[in-house]
């Protein structure tokens, strides 16, 4: 049965889905939110379902859902599967490159009903990369690591949007050449491949030491790391409505020389 | 072998594969700082716990007169796994930034410890079978802990956790290798020291005592010093599997079981074989790693079926 999709009934199971619905305007289309998402976006009206790979099963058909967005995940096929045989749809988003982010804007636009605003979305994060990337075109390439995970070392690959955020910012990602999103690498790799500065985005923002102390407190034992930054997740690290806001906090790390850049 | 070459032929494979390990590795331009700064630290951690858990291996499979024994069976690796992972999950740190993991995991080891002489003390005596079944106890009941914290914690924390509970062997700072290479230095000599009894202790409780050997002293200073190098090495690299079973009961085969060559043997084996085992870890995907604990368990597994299938044809016969 094809429901209008004006009417359709949404439940998003990840923060950075529900902010591109947000954003997109599909607030009222929202029945239900993992917890996170709540969290995130101060949905405190919308009934929650849980942790990202534990969504509640019964609250899930309670809030009898058309459209169930979730990130892909083999962990949850079983949930998915009880969904579906009961006829709802269950939407996987699968998207690490830039590309496939856009892509998949446009997925959530058509989900909800929102394709125009979807277009919007895409025409200007397009724009606005293109821009940053000229206005650091005459500046010297800064070469980089980011470190999404310590120990195992996780960093940013080349199939990764970030990527496409770094060199948008007059970066180079030192992984670039790696084909996975988030590709594991030995402490060596790092170290061989020397970047110009590395940002980390491993510290407890509660703490009462500063991000800056708890990150140079742990990489100060390698005399060859040259620059170490904090790097809060946030635009620049999730795929979200704001890319372009990402790679410019992604410039101000890599080129705090040019100070803050305008901010459109 | 004849006993006057054994040492010299044994330093040389670890001098050999000391030098391998730090030969290969996943930088393609390695520089000093490279090769000193990272690789030198990590190959001589990998050294000194393989050391200890192949000699502590070695005792308990003497003590408990079980040739199944090892490192992990004890509960005291339980312990320490338990340690470790409550101070990931729940981020208890003390202060000591990235040595927390290292500091719970050792207490995990210690208080482990001294519940499993308490419980299956049996008045000191501390029979073979009760230590055993208390600690085989202990390790399920950690185990589920663990489990249970996987699910409860914040997912960015499990990767650490897993990887943790396979074992893998970090670059930690020098004095985190100094201790861990006391705690070897002491534990090893402890094994040296009681090698005869150790010996005469295969003979049966009895016998033994006939013999003139203080059983229960024995039992009590091998199970303490076995646990301070146990509990040092999980600190420090979690649960790295087989090395503590393989090694000694190699060694067995090829040297014969006088405890006082085999004890040594044993340190220096297990010394060269996770070196060269982690060099592979570090090396084979690179620049991804696999954690070591995973490639001793693949290597472990069928060279143990092997061996025990020798051992049953013999016994049969």
């Amino acid at each position: 049965m094809e429901v209008p999709k004006a009417e359709a009934r949404i439940i998003s199971l990840s923060p950075s889905i529900t902010r591109v619905l947000l954003h997109l305007g599909a607030r009222e289309q929202l029945v239900g939110v993992d917890r996170y998402s709540q969290e995130v976006s101060g949905l405190d009206d919308v009934p929650s379902l849980g942790a990202l790979f534990n969504p509640d099963i019964e609250r899930t058909i309670e809030l009898n859902p058309t459209v169930v967005v979730a990130v892909h995940s083999a962990a949850q096929r079983d949930f998915f599967r009880i969904l579906r045989e009961r006829g709802v749809r269950v939407e996987e988003i699968e998207a690490y490159s830039l590309d496939e982010v856009l892509t998949s804007f446009e997925t959530l636009g058509s989900l909800v009903g929102h394709e125009s605003e979807a277009e919007a979305l895409i025409e200007s994060v397009q724009l606005e990369l293109e821009e940053l990337a000229e206005s650091v075109e005459s500046v010297p390439i800064v070469r980089v690591a980011i470190v999404l995970e310590r120990e195992p070392l996780y960093v940013v690959g080349g199939a990764n949007f970030i990527n496409a955020l770094i060199e948008a910012s007059g970066g180079e990602n030192v992984f670039a050449d790696l084909d996975s999103p988030y590709p594991q690498v030995s402490l060596e790799t790092l170290a061989d491949r020397a970047p110009d500065v590395v940002l980390d985005t491993v510290f407890d923002p509660s703490s009462s030491e500063a991000p800056e102390e708890q990150i140079r407190g742990f990489w100060k034992r390698y005399s060859w790391v040259k620059r170490v930054e904090p790097l809060r997740h946030g635009a620049a690290t999730l795929p979200g409505p704001d890319l372009a806001d990402g790679a410019r906090q992604l410039m101000e790390k890599l080129h705090p020389e040019l100070g803050q850049p305008i901010e459109r | 072998m004849k006993r006057p070459y054994l040492l010299p032929t044994l330093l040389g494979l670890v001098g050999v594969a000391a030098m391998v390990s730090l030969a290969i590795g996943s930088a393609e331009h390695p520089t000093q700082e490279i090769v000193l700064g990272i690789r030198l630290p990590r190959v001589i951690l990998g050294a000194c716990v393989g050391a200890g858990l192949a000699t502590a291996g070695a005792l308990l499979q003497a003590l408990l007169q079980n040739p199944l024994a090892d490192p992990f069976v004890l509960g005291i690796s339980g312990g320490a796994a338990l340690g470790g992972v409550l101070a990931l999950a729940l981020g208890w740190t003390l202060g000591l930034g990235p040595m927390s993991v290292p500091f719970f995991a050792f207490a995990g080891a210690l208080i482990a410890t001294v519940l499993l002489y308490t419980i299956a003390g049996a008045g000191g005596r501390a029979p073979a079978h009760s230590l055993l079944l208390t600690g085989v106890v202990f390790n399920a009941f950690a185990s589920s802990v663990i489990i249970f914290l996987t699910t409860a914690v914040d997912l960015s924390r499990v990767a650490g956790m897993f990887l943790y509970l396979i074992g893998t062997i970090r670059v930690v700072d020098p004095w985190v290798i100094a201790v861990v290479f006391a705690l070897l230095l002491f534990g090893l000599g402890v094994g040296m020291y009681y090698a005869y009894a150790l010996n005469l202790l295969a003979q049966g409780d009895e016998t033994a005592a006939h013999l003139g050997v203080d059983v229960v002293r024995v039992r009590r200073v091998i199970l303490f010093a076995t646990a301070l190098m146990i509990g040092a090495s999980v600190a420090v690299s979690g649960l790295i599997a087989f090395v503590g079973l393989i090694v000694p009961h190699v060694l067995r085969l090829i040297l014969g079981s006088d405890h006082r060559v085999l004890v040594p043997s044993c340190a220096l084996v297990g010394a060269a074989f996770l070196m060269l085992a982690d060099t592979l870890a570090r090396t084979v995907l690179a620049p991804t790693e696999i954690p070591v604990g995973a490639l001793t368990a693949l290597i472990g597994g069928p060279v143990f079926l092997v061996l025990l299938r020798r051992d049953l044809n013999r016994w049969v016969r």
